[in-house]
């Protein structure tokens, strides 16, 4: 553990003294970019190296590390640490530097006792970690859910928090790290919309603590993500950062997840826009631009590559029939969806009453009480007499507008426009340096944004004791719904409500076995030819509970509680 | 994004106020329109255009957005409440 701990901190020197040659290479920090290019550049090589290494089988804590001590050495050689200050951040003041301790403090409590626990992620997206940490590189096992192809951007940084240690117990910083870029982006552009530090901090904040936004940071989705690169593309732009980052960060989104993609309508806006108003972004080496830009979209465009290649279609599974399909995603644009969605927003799920807040934001926008109390009013406000609000605020309208269009509208759709709400918090901030009355009332909105993300919804107080209780090395959300497993390996039947990233253990130590079968004799054959004697089961439709049934109707299964089963003794 | 004169953008303001209070009451019960945040936030933008900045608009503005507050918190407070297993 000594040395994975080494190898970690080793490889993320390597890494931040890169990001910070390229920034000094970039050019001067801007007034409040300075962190989020940084987070951005980080971002950007450790989703290379992970790339790199996960193709070429070489995903191996050693490797990493001796690949970090050498980047290390190498970037102390060129002289990368020398005159080495941290990112340009101006101080906010004593109070907002307490409440953002505080945010910290509590987001690190919740990765340490958290552990993944949520449907999407157990059943899709780390499952392919799992795997992929076993076998040392990427795999073509990747789960039974039909949405494992997705791209996997988010993955890469996750892989990059579990692979040194062989352990998921800091599995959720990677998605903290990108809710500090979004309240860096969004700090970024307060103070491109000429904000002093505080207020720009205060702005900050407030997007970091949008309910359904913070919830994302810790429950291993990649929606969170998505919209945090969204919201820096756009303070890149309104900074004039280099064009070459720009493409960069969309390449980056790209690969997080396709929603991204929606947004770019309105993001090319807002460039159009602010080179009229502003002029050109701030010239940066042209071989630096191309090599940035070149990385972010082979970073992004692998995902896509790789499902063109192996399924001919490079947004597999999308685009067949959604007729019969329970997990069917919209594949194009729908007027019927748009509106749908909008009514939604608009007359319901805005006020946030139909659910408490989670990651999901189940039936809600999640938005909470600072854009729905405060954010719309002020930006009306505010969009009478500055230009570059109402220009900053026309173009997330237009993203988010393209957002709805292209969504389907299912109970969880909003999670898709998490972006949106900064503008809206820009825009309170902005109001509340004029007036005490909306300052009062923006924090008390804010206090009670952090009062209810607490803890989401499906992960109850009682369930955050159940985690707390088993210790970090065995801490599982396994036992919040299952009875507990052991033993080296398992095979797992079902669909997509199969939570099997479960099965593999924190620690990855459990082998699991998937079992694409068409009959209950088929489904035993297959478990003895693995050498596996306990079933996880969870059928997602009426075949798969008949294949089951029919392995335990001839004696071959034996029900162990729960969603497990084991081959009866004499099979 | 062009920038347009003060009174096309004060026409503009109103009509897309007035379409949405209109959208509003198609759609909603009489009884809710009350507490309907889209019907509240148009009419305070029709408003807006009428008025001049001002400490009574500062006023209007806080007030406003103290109204939301309360609902938005009506809403959701009593979810909070219960996670904190503070109601049930």
């Amino acid at each position: 553990m000594i040395l994975s701990l080494l190898g970690f901190i080793v490889a993320n020197g390597a890494v931040a003294l890169a990001a910070r040659r390229f920034q000094r290479a970039l050019g001067p920090d801007g007034p409040g970019t300075g962190l989020l290019v940084f987070l951005l550049l980080r971002v950007l090589l450790i989703s290379s190296i992970m790339l790199f290494t996960g193709v070429a089988h070489l995903l191996r804590p050693w490797v990493l590390g001796a690949a970090g001590l050498a980047g290390l050495i190498l970037m102390v050689a060129l002289g990368a640490h020398r005159g080495l200050r941290p990112p340009a951040f101006a101080r906010p003041g004593r109070l907002l530097t307490l409440a953002a301790v505080v945010v910290g403090v509590r987001l690190l409590l919740q990765v340490w006792f958290y552990a993944p626990h949520l449907g999407d992620p157990l059943a899709y997206h780390l499952p392919k970690i799992a795997e992929w940490v076993q076998a040392g590189g990427f795999t073509r096992e990747m789960g039974l859910h039909p949405h494992a192809t997705f791209p996997a951007g988010f993955e890469l940084i996750e892989t990059w928090w579990v692979v040194f240690f062989h352990h998921d117990v800091l599995i959720e910083m990677a998605g903290v790290e990108f809710l500090v870029l979004a309240a860096a982006a969004t700090y970024s552009m307060a103070r491109s919309l000429s904000m002093p530090p505080p207020w720009a901090f205060f702005a900050a904040l407030l997007y970091a603590l949008i309910p359904g936004l913070h919830l994302t940071a810790t429950s291993c989705l990649n929606d969170g993500p998505a919209a945090a690169l969204v919201v820096a593309s756009a303070a890149v732009i309104i900074a004039r950062l280099p064009d070459g980052l720009l493409l960069m960060t969309a390449g980056l989104g790209l690969g997080i997840k396709p929603t991204y993609g929606f947004t770019l309508p309105g993001l090319i806006l807002l460039r159009v826009w602010t080179h009229r108003v502003s002029g050109p972004p701030m010239p940066a080496p042209l071989r630096l631009g191309v090599a940035l830009a070149s990385m972010g979209l082979v970073a992004g465009g692998y995902w896509y590559a790789r499902n063109g290649i192996e399924f001919g279609n490079p947004f597999h599974p999308l685009g067949g029939t959604p007729d019969g399909n329970p997990v069917a995603v919209q594949f194009g644009p729908s007027l019927r969806s748009f509106w749908l969605n909008l009514s939604d927003l608009v007359g319901v799920r805005a006020y946030d009453h139909r659910a408490p807040y989670g990651a999901n934001v189940d039936h809600s926008a999640g938005w909470g009480p600072v854009p729905f109390a405060c954010g719309v009013v002020a930006l009306l406000v505010g969009a009478r007499t500055q230009e570059p609000l109402r220009r900053l605020a026309a173009a997330f309208a237009v993203s988010l507008a393209c957002c709805l269009l292209f969504v389907r509208n299912d109970p969880w759709c909003l999670k898709y426009v998490f972006f949106f709400p900064a503008v809206l918090c820009l825009a309170t901030a902005s109001l509340s340096q004029t007036s005490p009355a909306v300052l009062g009332i923006a924090t008390a909105a804010l206090m009670f944004s952090f009062v209810g993300t607490m803890s989401p919804y499906d992960l109850s107080l009682d369930g955050v004791r159940v985690l707390a209780s088993q210790g970090w090395r065995g801490r599982t959300a396994l036992l919040l719904s299952e009875p507990p497993l052991r033993g080296p390996e398992v095979a797992c039947f079902g669909g997509f409500r199969a939570n099997s990233y479960l099965l593999y253990g924190p620690d990855f130590s459990r082998r699991v076995a998937y079992l694409r079968v068409a009959s209950g004799a088929a489904l035993m054959e297959e478990m003895a030819a693995e050498g596996v004697r306990i079933l996880y089961a969870v059928p997602e439709d009426d075949a798969q509970r008949g294949i089951l049934e029919a392995a335990i109707r001839t004696g071959g299964l034996v029900h162990l509680g729960g969603s497990f089963y084991e081959l009866s003794p004499e099979d | 994004m062009p920038e347009l004169r003060p009174a096309v953008r004060q026409t503009i303001g109103i009509a897309a106020g007035l379409l949405v209070i209109l959208w509003r009451i198609l759609v909603v019960t009489p009884s809710e329109l009350w507490r309907d945040w889209a019907l509240l936030l148009a009419v305070f933008q029709v408003v807006l255009c009428f008025r001049r900045e001002s400490g009574s608009t500062s006023s209007l503005t806080a007030a406003t957005m103290a109204f939301l507050l309360g609902l938005y918190l009506a809403g959701q407070a009593p979810h909070v409440l219960a996670m904190l297993g503070l109601a049930s």
